[in-house]
């Protein structure tokens, strides 16, 4: 067992003994190669069950404004959540938005080397049966019934993790740091740009084209964790916004929305594209808007539990470049 | 032991291409396509765009007969009605075939032929694709490690709602005819067709009893019908936890067929349209009035397991899984039907 | 199954075909400069229908977009200009979801000049015609928007 998994297990096991805690939400086992699941303990044994790896990808966070609604914390009087680095700017998002409240949450903030894709490992594998997982700084070390594969690490993380700036929580009450880590200054996503380069119509029909793949299960919206309205505009009837058909325009209009109801708010952490069985790039659309309002207002949120929301707040000078004047000379 | 001949033919794999020409030339062949890698079914012209060994299809076949959105009638301002859409073309006038179907998505047409088909009275918009369908399965030989068909009564070989299956042998298919439309099918490719010999039995028998073998047993299923009884059992309380409620499991899974009926107005009339719709969505259950009878997770997570293990069997006789591993493999938060069932079946 | 639909933007023949614009029109400056647009007799193309809010910080981006789902070819929305908002800071806010709305949008495809936002104050009726000439026109020219409405 690794020494960060160690630390994490003793801590979750005295917390709950000495009940500081009621429950804690964590990672355990996966039932599937390269997974690992979200596991709620409220028993000081069951810690053993909690691990830390590369695999560990849910955004545990989703969890915390449906078991606290509002800060009414009804079952729990405090939870203790493990958090990577976005994970804990979902969480500082939470608050932020007055959905949580600090004081009832125990945050073990865990540094993160990035989050490997499954979905790119596995392939890899040619379907041989997988015997166990380590990994080192550099790789990951596979051992298959046909013999170990090294894989290095990089080329097999999410795209979302590729572009992370902030792999350490910035909030939390106690911090494991894993081995080496390097803070990021966050760029402007290059796959963003690449786009922003193509013609209109282009970028219309790709836009289309991977939405129409969509089955409007709302996984990337229930597991996005500042998705927590009581009522979704989606399944709105006073007054109903839009169709509850697969067809096209409902959804388009589905995920333009929902994708702009993020904006100022979208953390980036790759929750919604972990979780569509479509494999829609989600990213290449939510991520223009965090670019964006970087660029415009200076603003990235998750940073800090004092900050205000980016959309409910203004500057007497904000650009407006984009505002519609009369012709010159008319 | 008697071996099982009744029904069951010999096609030469290099006879392949003439069987399937013949049969294009009355039906409409649609297929796993190398295209899609095998993750679709599409329309398929030619026996090389076929990709035969595959897993299975990403999404389930059920909206071949019960698609995603359907236009039950349209009607416009002048009170005139129209069944189904406006401008519906008529009907085609040759049957299709899906070809190559996993026995387990075959298995769950014929579930879903209970619920629409054989109900009382039956849906028509369903009952009209499906007439003109007939479904030739593959056996599967290799299944994957999510599949658990043979601990849902279903299996490798299961001929449940197909109309021909076929096993692949060294060389050969063996290729047995299960309806009367399957019989049909096999008429009018008959010269390709050669009498079946104990050692073809034989090797089929041997490619199955290796398939099952790959697929542990993990649970016995009538047990654990039985073991659902218990409506307000604690265990409930903490199996939901992950679970998100989005729709993964219930659209992926080709039993799952629960929808619902919405009127939409556009300026000059509107229509009426059938949607797919989950219990797993808190407002598949919401009244007007606001009263939710199944207000949070748990009530739905335990309706989703006792309707499909639980009351389908006592309603149609089957339970409704096949053991296609589709919300294994796709749910967001790893909460593995598989293990629930094992967990509920060791709590007392 | 597969959901292939690439649809073909039709560009109608320009001279007939007459554009559906909505205007959203805050009600103490753009609704009273339209007001005196049309008091004073100036001339502006009739392709608005205009949907008159308290303020263009009321404007929740959803009315734009359903707007687009309905079938217009064009949204307009005007308010106070910045300092002078009616409810002091309404336009402020609103400026910034419209910044973000209008590049979101003009991103994934949508023509820039679809979606546009002014402010026109209750002295400005000249202004405000200028402006509805001006979206008017581009709208005409870029055509029917078909490939988002419903179908």
């Amino acid at each position: 067992m690794k020494p960060s998994e160690h630390e994490i297990i003793n801590t979750v096991k005295k917390l709950l003994a000495d009940k500081k805690i009621d429950l804690f939400i964590g990672y355990e086992q996966g039932t599937l190669p390269l997974r690992t699941s979200p596991c709620f303990l409220v028993n000081p044994d069951d810690s053993n069950k909690l691990i830390w790896n590369s695999f560990c990808a849910n955004n545990l966070t989703v969890y915390l404004s449906r078991i606290m609604p509002n800060g009414k914390n009804k079952k729990f009087k405090r939870i203790g959540i493990l958090c990577k680095g976005c994970d804990s700017r979902s969480l500082t998002g939470l608050i932020r938005e007055k959905q949580i409240k600090r004081e009832d949450l125990y945050i073990i903030g865990i540094s993160c080397q990035g989050i490997i894709d499954s979905r790119k490992l596995l392939p890899q594998l040619n379907s041989d049966e997988i015997l166990s997982i380590d990994e080192d700084d550099d790789s990951i070390i596979v051992k298959l019934k046909s013999g170990e594969e090294r894989f290095k690490r990089n080329h097999y993380l999410y795209d979302a993790c590729l572009n992370c700036a902030y792999p350490t929580p910035g909030e939390y009450d106690m911090l494991v740091r894993t081995a080496k880590y390097a803070p990021q200054v966050s760029v402007p996503d290059p796959a963003v740009k690449e786009f922003m380069g193509k013609p209109r119509e282009e970028r219309w029909r790709i836009f289309e084209h991977e939405l129409s793949k969509c089955i409007r299960c709302y996984a990337c919206r229930n597991v996005c964790p500042n998705c927590y309205c009581k009522e979704c505009f989606a399944e709105q009837t006073k007054p109903t916004w839009f169709g509850v058909t697969s067809e096209r325009s409902d959804l388009l209009f589905y995920h333009l929305t929902r994708i702009f109801h993020q904006a100022g708010r979208c953390v980036d952490c790759g929750a919604c594209v972990r979780a569509c069985p479509m494999n829609i790039n989600l990213r290449l659309f939510t991520r223009m808007l965090v670019d964006e309002v970087k660029e415009r207002f200076g603003y990235e949120p998750g940073l800090s539990i004092k900050e205000q929301s980016v959309l409910a707040a203004f500057e007497i000078d904000d650009k407006q470049e984009f505002m519609t004047e009369p012709e010159k000379g008319t | 032991m008697v071996k099982e001949r009744r029904g069951s033919v010999i096609l030469d794999k290099k006879d392949f291409e003439n069987f399937f020409s013949l049969l294009a030339e009355k039906y409409t062949i649609f297929g796993p396509s190398q295209d899609d890698n095998g993750d679709a079914f599409t329309k398929i012209d030619s026996p090389q765009s076929l990709k035969l060994h595959y897993k299975n299809t990403h999404l389930s076949l059920k909206s071949y007969f019960f698609p995603q959105t359907e236009t039950l009638l349209t009607f416009d301002n002048h009170m005139k009605i129209t069944k189904g859409k406006e401008n519906e073309t008529e009907e085609q006038t040759k049957c299709s075939i899906l070809f190559g179907v996993r026995p387990c998505d075959a298995t769950a047409i014929y579930f879903l032929d209970k619920v629409f088909q054989e109900s009382s009275p039956p849906d028509p918009y369903y009952v009209k694709r499906r007439s003109v369908t007939r479904i030739i399965s593959f056996a599967c030989t290799d299944p994957s490690s999510t599949c658990f068909c043979t601990s849902v009564a279903c299996g490798p070989d299961s001929e449940k709602g197909s109309d021909i299956i076929f096993f692949e042998l060294d060389g050969h298919y063996l290729v047995k005819q299960i309806t009367q439309e399957g019989e049909e099918i096999l008429e009018g490719v008959k010269e390709l067709l050669k009498p079946v010999t104990d050692k073809h039995i034989e090797e089929k028998d041997r490619s199955m009893v290796a398939a099952r073998h790959k697929l542990r047993k993990i649970f016995e299923v009538s047990n654990f019908v039985k073991k659902l009884e218990n409506f307000e059992a604690p265990y409930w309380e903490k199996l939901h936890q992950k679970c998100l409620g989005c729709g993964i499991c219930t659209y992926m899974c080709p039993t799952c067929h629960c929808f619902d009926m919405t009127d939409e107005v556009t300026g000059s009339g509107g229509r009426r349209v059938r949607t797919w719709d989950s219990c797993m969505f808190p407002l598949f259950t919401l009244h007007a009035s606001g009263h939710n009878p199944r207000p949070t997770q748990k009530e739905r997570m335990r309706q989703r397991l006792m309707h499909k293990f639980n009351y389908a069997p006592k309603i149609f006789g089957e339970v409704f899984c096949v053991g296609c591993g589709r919300c294994v493999v796709h749910c967001p938060v790893n909460l593995d039907l598989r293990s629930v069932v094992q967990q509920i079946m060791e709590e007392q | 199954m597969k959901k292939d639909e690439t649809t073909i933007e039709k560009k109608s023949d320009v001279s007939t075909f007459e554009p559906k614009i909505v205007a959203f029109l805050c009600n103490w400056c753009s609704y009273a400069g339209a007001d005196l647009a049309g008091v004073s007799r100036f001339q502006y193309p009739p392709n608005i229908r205009v949907i008159k809010v308290p303020c263009s910080g009321r404007i929740n981006p959803l009315y734009i977009i359903k707007a687009l789902y309905s079938g217009v070819d064009g949204v307009l929305v005007s308010g106070c200009h910045p300092g002078d908002c009616h409810y002091i800071s309404g336009n402020f806010y609103a400026r910034r979801k419209f910044a973000l709305l209008k590049k979101f949008l003009s991103y994934i495809g949508i023509e820039q000049e679809r979606v546009q936002f002014s402010w026109v104050s209750a002295a400005e009726g000249a202004r405000f015609a200028q402006i509805i000439e001006k979206v008017v026109g581009e709208i005409k020219r870029l055509g029917p928007l078909t490939y988002f409405c419903k179908d």
